[in-house]
């Protein structure tokens, strides 16, 4: 019988009948085999080779998930920018029309979404044990009636606005904790919010991984950089990693050099993120005092 | 770092059952998760090895990493569901410890025993239970269980882990697999 084993495939003859499992009988026997193949000689060979081959494995494996995950990270980050913009526009739209029946609720915007949605009415503000100031609005108010009707419209809207902000905030949730999975080195040295942004610039973290980084450095800036070739302007400085702070708090002359350190810590990171996923703490120390230093040059 | 209790179920187990673990120990880890428990069972087996078989690929990332530092874990990015799968890496061992909280926790149990526990191994399996009130009745429909998958399994002792973990059992079987 032919077994397949790790160590390659292995030819053993057992008689017939004589164990009830015969491959348990293999599998016990595994590190003589090894031996026998001549692999693993020494005792401690057989690990130690053992583990190496399983670490490649579990890496090959390991990448290919990631990869798959990036995609669906995608499309939740383009789905939680639009759901960000529909719900601002939404709750605008909100308040504009609780705003005729109740134009003297000066709250802040989620707290008047929250008392739509609790509330509805001014009549059932006053019945309510809301803030006595409040109370004395609603009383004296002279924005127009809410039927029935509309007043249960309008609840009902607040209510799915502020769905609509749990699954934002859960969409962000899932995306961060996921392109932290996927690059802790780069999320621990620049945040998982830039990571996203340059994850979907470039087209994925394989791209990043191969991009120069006089590229990266200009990435989200494509239009500014077009203009420089084909119109002479000058060249950007700094693409989207303008928003780490590092650079926007710095002095204008310093920004065109810091960002050119950065994108190039950017792109060893990415590396290492991409080829080998080992959390690289020492280097990011290392990359994070460095970049400290630059910006309190002159 | 301390070995706690409140945060493996492995120590939890430990202070309620005085087991042998020899140093060179082969043991089976089915669920090892980023591999809190296994670095320092891995201390424990010193002259032994280590399985430790993983799927999810968040916890599995971390558990590479502490193989590359403890020089007796083995990981294993598989699905303890298919042992067949990982067959040609793992050898006999002599226990194997189960933590996973799927509904065919003891299904997984044997298979993996079938092909891999060593006769007169050991299974220590963590068996998440419904609910405090369900442990009595969890002890028994488990011990049943696992004795109805396969009868070569004795089982030594069913614990309770409370006070750290009230929502599991541990259940302490031999086997018995010529
Ligand atoms: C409760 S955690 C284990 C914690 C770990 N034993 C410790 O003490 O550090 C359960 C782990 O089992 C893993 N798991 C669940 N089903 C699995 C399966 N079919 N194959 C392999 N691993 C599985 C989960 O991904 C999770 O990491």
């Amino acid at each position: 019988m032919r077994y397949e084993t790790w160590f390659g495939d292995i030819e053993v003859e057992l008689e017939e009948g004589e164990y009830e499992d015969p491959s348990r009988e293999v599998r016990r026997h595994y590190r003589d085999s090894a031996r026998e193949t001549g692999i693993a000689v020494k005792e401690k060979d057989y690990i130690e080779l053992l583990k190496e081959e399983c670490i490649s494995l579990a890496k090959t494996k390991i990448k290919l998930k990631a990869e798959e995950k990036e995609k669906s990270i995608e499309r939740a980050i383009t789905t939680m920018e639009e759901l960000g913009d529909a719900t601002n526009s939404l709750s605008e739209k909100l308040l504009d029309w609780y705003g005729e029946h109740f134009p003297e609720l000066s709250l802040r915007r989620e707290e008047t979404l929250e008392v739509i949605a609790r509330y509805g009415s001014r009549k059932r503000i006053i019945e309510s044990n809301m803030d006595k100031k409040i109370i004395e609005k609603a009383k004296e108010s002279d924005g127009i009636e809410l039927s029935i009707e509309e007043e249960k419209i309008l609840r009902r809207f607040s209510k799915s606005i502020k769905e609509m902000r749990e699954l934002e905030n859960e969409l962000e949730g899932y995306v961060e904790e996921n392109i932290e999975a996927i690059t802790p080195n780069l999320s621990s040295f620049i945040g998982p919010t830039l990571v996203a942004k340059l994850l979907s610039l470039s087209g994925g973290l394989k791209n990043l991984a191969f991009m120069p980084s006089s590229k990266i450095q200009v990435l989200g800036a494509e239009k500014a950089l077009f203009k420089h070739l084909s119109r002479g302007t000058p060249p950007p400085k700094h693409g989207v990693i303008f928003q780490h702070p590092a650079i926007h708090n710095s002095k204008r002359e310093i920004r065109g050099k810091l960002a050119r350190d950065l994108a190039a810590k950017i792109a060893i990171l990415a590396r290492v993120d991409y080829f080998s996923g080992e959390s690289r703490g020492d280097l990011i120390k290392e990359f994070k005092d460095e970049i400290k230093k630059k910006e309190k040059q002159k | 770092m301390r070995w706690n209790p409140q945060t493996s179920k492995f120590a939890a187990f430990l202070t309620k059952k005085d087991i042998d673990l020899r140093s060179n120990t082969k043991m089976l880890y089915l669920g090892a998760a980023s591999g809190s428990t296994a670095s320092h069972l891995s201390k424990i087996l010193a002259d032994g090895v280590i399985y430790a078989v993983e799927f999810s690929w968040k916890p599995m990332r971390k558990l590479v990493e502490l193989s590359k530092r403890e020089k007796n874990i083995i990981p294993l990015f598989f699905d303890a569901n298919r042992p067949e799968e990982y067959a040609p890496y793992v050898e006999m061992v002599d226990f194997i410890y189960q933590d996973i909280a799927q509904k065919n926790q003891v299904e997984i149990a044997n298979k993996n025993a079938e092909i891999f526990l060593a006769r007169g191994g050991v299974l220590l399996l963590m068996l998440k239970t419904r609910s405090i009130d369900a442990v009595e009745e969890t002890k028994k429909i488990a011990s049943a269980e696992i004795k109805r998958l396969d009868e070569k399994f004795n089982i030594i002792d069913v614990l309770k882990l409370d006070p750290f973990y009230k929502d599991h059992v541990a259940i302490l079987a031999n086997y018995d697999h010529p």
